[in-house]
């Protein structure tokens, strides 16, 4: 007797369909699982064995073989053991055919033969084209974000083949309240008017929030830096549904907490810099758990202290920043997850953190070409936003007035992008440069000025383009103009008159 | 002379003493103290010869110069211990080969090319490696030193100095350390600028440090000379520099310290001056800036002040008018308060300016001030200030300073 039974695997933030086959036929009693299971799969005969003597069910002394197929392809996690035992007792002809037809089965069985939880849901369900979905009672609702299949659910496997067999209804599912739903960090209370002065660096968090452009704060301990990048989330436009989803396979793919069902912010991972590389971009672990920069995904990724982070780490970044996906490869396959993020990052400008003023920096000179050969010219030109930070003064930061809240920014970051997607693009940064002239026309003055530029090296003719495109949003922002500026391109250049600053200090050659 | 175990004397006879010198100057522990002792009033040969032979009474000769005490005796002995063995594994003959090869000479206390002003010094070396020429040290010669981590205006002052004393056939020496020391030697290579400079350094005369300064060591050699006490291929180890800055100092008859942080090594090179009855003078700088803390106090406590190359020419007693300058351009010098008024850029012409240009014109100072602190002064807004930054760049008034803006210095009119 043969059984099919509909279930899936997780691999990176995909799922992947997985057609569940128990075979029993006459011979030695015996059970093997074939079709590259895992170590977990594999031990799933010992704890369907078990769950299915707790229910009162009987085991057949008979030789059993399940396949999981695709064949070919590995098969990871502890998910597969509701449908590996439905499928037994479809088989074994406890069950109907049709009392599982179109139903697909994810969870992991108890020695009691009570439902337990799996990680990565979101995506595991997403993956599923049945009509119903059976999952344990702690994913129920994961699984109705998806919103495709019915979610069924139960507490044991004896109330599933009741449930199954028409014996008794369904369990009612719970509401959508519980652990699975708690709000995420950073709190709500951050709020851009709690941080006095620092004019410059607002606009920087404006002009990175409206054009999708990478910002760079450096500056001396204790100028604010983590405090402005921390409110950019607040700053930036709300997740649409379709991003809403995406982050939640990821993060449910990653095992992580899922926001709450009314919370369309941003989300935000600022990863230490001593985190490993297989945290940092994916990978680690039997199914590929996503790493940092896939969760940050239509979101903010912040680096505290660049200058800490390990120059091979920072490497591993410069694909998601150029093509937004990571591609991780391990020994058999390979797998692409998506990283489209808004880097932001904060930096000293020089080991000792003091050199942003000429002429009071304390470090040596092998000092510096150590930290220099840290911050590569390469990952310095992906910021097109460069901004230094000082330390704010006695007077601005005590009794000074509270500068603008983050809803006031935020509501003319909305406007500038809604220019943007005018332009067909999702925001400015992502413009290719070929549209630039007919999107972007500089005036006389603009035109004069960077050739000035040009002409003089403080320019290149890369730095060029990105200059271009950060003129283009902050004339989006200027609701008084409706072309590129000379005042525009002044202000570009100034958000990225902290790269000078290091070139000043001897940090580039 | 005959020597038990040793090369043939006809070999050694060939070589100049200066080769035996070189040699005996490369040996470890060799401060110039010790070369002193063991080379004064004889033959470098002789002492080679004596240290390949093991004769023992070097020893209570080296035991009277060691002043650590009760180590004496036993950390004498070890020296010399170190110096025979390094004797013998040195072969005079291919080390002069190879200098010669480079193209390094060596100058004995007491050989004609030697430095004049430093033969009656307390501390006089005794062998010094040259590269290029060094001939020019008896003419006129004012040091230009100052703190590595030179500020914009520190870095232009010296420049301004290295060239108009040049040009002014004042011979510039220093001590191509990064920082005050390259631009006052840059300035002395500028085309304007005839006078041959020299630049006495730490390390040995081949070893380039920092290495961003390779360009700026090579044009030195070529146009002037390089000189110093530690043999070639010898690292610029940091207790060598003292003794360079005494060097430095003992060579000329003024010294110019540009910028200098509180404790800076720039004052040492003041200390040893001092000690040799060598006028020292500070250039002054904004009472904010950290890098001139030390050349301030310096002047707090009494040092000279150079302002400008006419204060170290007459320090240096050389009439304006040996110089070259009119009187017409001297007169036109002193008239700086009116030109602080009136924006004129590099050709000296008035420039006229905006309301919001000439706020943001008053803003701007000598010492580089951040974007936004430009635009608060100013009362400025952002948004415009960059642009107003932008044009005053173009007429020449202003010029970024790394992340920062800063007034353009006008040059002295000519």
């Amino acid at each position: 007797m043969l059984a099919s039974i509909s279930s899936a695997t997780l691999l990176g933030v995909q799922g992947r369909r997985v057609l569940v086959e128990v075979h029993v036929s006459a011979g030695l009693p015996g059970f093997t699982v074939v079709g590259l299971p895992d170590a977990a799969c594999r031990e799933a005969r010992d704890r369907v064995r078990a769950a299915v003597l707790s229910s009162g069910l009987s085991w057949p002394l008979r030789r059993v073989t399940v396949n999981l197929a695709p064949s070919g392809v590995r098969k990871t996690g502890s998910g597969l053991d509701l449908p590996i035992a439905i499928g037994l007792l479809v088989a074994v002809g406890e069950l109907e055919p049709d009392a599982v037809a179109g139903c697909a089965f994810v969870g992991e069985l108890g020695l009691d033969g009570s439902l337990r939880g799996v990680p990565g849901i979101v995506p595991l369900v997403h993956a599923l084209d049945s009509g119903a979905v059976v999952v344990p009672p702690s994913c129920t609702a994961e699984a109705s974000l998806v919103g495709r299949a019915v979610v069924r659910t139960a507490r044991s496997l004896r109330e599933l083949v009741d449930a199954l067999t028409g014996r008794t209804g369904w369990p009612e599912l719970r509401p959508a309240t519980g652990p699975a739903c708690t709000r995420r960090s950073p709190a709500s209370d951050l709020d851009l008017a709690q941080v006095r002065g620092q004019l410059l660096g607002r606009f920087a968090l404006e002009v990175a929030a409206a054009g999708g452009h990478h910002v760079l704060f450096s500056g001396p301990p204790g100028s604010g830096k983590t405090m402005l990048a921390e409110r950019l989330v607040g700053v930036l436009p709300e997740l649409d549904d379709t991003q809403l989803l995406e982050c939640c396979r990821i993060h449910s793919a990653a095992a992580l907490s899922l926001p709450a069902r009314d919370d369309h912010r941003p989300p935000f991972r600022a990863p230490h810099h001593g985190i490993s590389a297989p945290a940092l971009i994916g990978g680690g672990s039997s199914w590929m758990r996503p790493g940092e920069v896939s969760l940050a995904t239509n979101g903010v990724l912040f680096l505290d202290e660049l200058g800490e982070f390990p120059a091979r780490l920072l490497d591993l970044l410069r694909q998601p920043l150029e093509e937004g996906v990571i591609r991780v490869a391990r020994a058999g396959w390979a797998v692409t997850m998506p990283a489209r993020f808004l880097l932001v990052a904060a930096m000293n400008p020089c080991p000792c953190g003091e050199g942003s003023g000429p002429g009071t920096c304390a470090c040596s000179a092998a000092q510096l070409a150590r930290y220099a050969r840290r911050l590569s010219g390469p990952l310095l030109d992906r910021f097109d936003l460069h901004v230094p930070i000082a330390r704010p003064r006695a007077r601005e930061v005590i009794g000074a007035d509270h500068g603008e809240s983050s809803a006031a920014v935020a509501a003319r970051v909305r406007a500038a992008r809604a220019v943007a997607r005018a332009r067909g693009v999702v925001a400015n940064a992502f413009l290719p440069a070929a549209c630039l002239e007919a999107h972007a026309p500089l005036s006389k003055g603009a035109e004069r000025l960077l050739e000035r530029q040009l002409e003089t090296g403080s320019l290149s003719t890369r730095g060029l383009d990105r200059v271009r495109r950060v003129a283009l949003t902050i004339a989006d922002l200027d609701l008084r103009s409706d072309h590129v500026d000379e005042s525009h391109v002044a202000m570009a250049l100034e958000l990225r008159a902290g790269r000078a600053g290091l070139v000043a200090n001897g940090l580039e050659r | 002379m005959t020597v038990a175990g040793g090369q043939p004397d006809l070999q050694r006879e060939s070589l100049p003493d200066a080769a035996y010198a070189a040699a005996i100057a490369g040996f470890g522990s060799m401060t110039p103290q010790r070369l002193q002792r063991l080379l004064r009033g004889r033959q470098a040969s002789a002492v080679f010869g004596d240290l390949l032979a093991t004769r023992p009474r070097l020893v209570p000769r080296m035991m009277r110069t060691e002043q650590s005490p009760g180590h004496g005796g036993l950390r004498a002995a070890q020296i010399i211990d170190a110096w025979q063995r390094a004797a013998q594994a040195t072969d005079p003959a291919q080390l002069w080969s190879d200098l010669v090869a480079s193209g390094t000479a060596v100058l004995r206390r007491g050989d004609p090319g030697y430095p004049s002003r430093l033969t009656d010094d307390r501390l006089a070396p005794e062998v010094l490696f040259v590269h290029g020429s060094i001939a020019q040290l008896d003419r006129p010669c004012v040091a230009v030193v100052g703190t590595r981590r030179a500020t914009h205006y520190g870095t232009d002052v010296a420049a301004r100095l290295g060239r108009e004393l040049s040009g002014a056939g004042v011979v510039v020496v220093s001590g191509l350390a990064a920082g005050i020391d390259t631009a006052a030697h840059e300035g002395a290579l500028a085309p304007e600028a005839p006078t041959p400079p020299v630049a006495i350094v730490g390390g040995g005369v081949d070893v380039v440090y920092p290495a961003k300064s390779a360009r700026v060591w090579e044009r030195v050699r070529v146009a002037g000379g390089i000189v110093s006490e530690a043999p070639p291929g010898a690292p610029p180890e940091p207790w060598r520099f003292p003794l360079r800055n005494r060097l430095i100092a003992a060579v000329s008859l003024v010294l110019v310290v540009v910028e200098s942080h509180e404790a800076g090594g720039a004052l040492h090179t003041v200390a040893a001056a001092d000690e040799r009855g060598i006028q020292v003078l500070a250039v002054p700088g904004s009472v904010n800036s950290p890098a001139s803390r030390g050349t301030n106090s310096l002047i707090a406590d009494g040092c000279g002040v150079a302002r400008d190359v006419d204060d170290v020419l007459s320090a240096l007693e050389l009439a304006c008018a040996a110089s070259g300058l009119t009187a017409a351009q001297r007169l036109g010098l002193g008239d700086r308060s009116a030109a602080a008024q009136q924006p004129c850029n590099g050709a000296g012409v008035k420039v006229e300016l905006a309301a919001d240009e000439r706020a943001m014109y008053d803003a701007l100072e000598d010492v580089s001030a951040p974007f936004e602190v430009l635009c608060q002064r100013s009362g400025v807004a952002l948004s415009a200030g960059a642009v107003i930054l932008e044009h005053l760049a173009a007429k020449g008034l202003a010029r970024r300073a790394g992340a920062a803006w800063e007034r353009c210095a006008a040059p002295r009119p000519r």
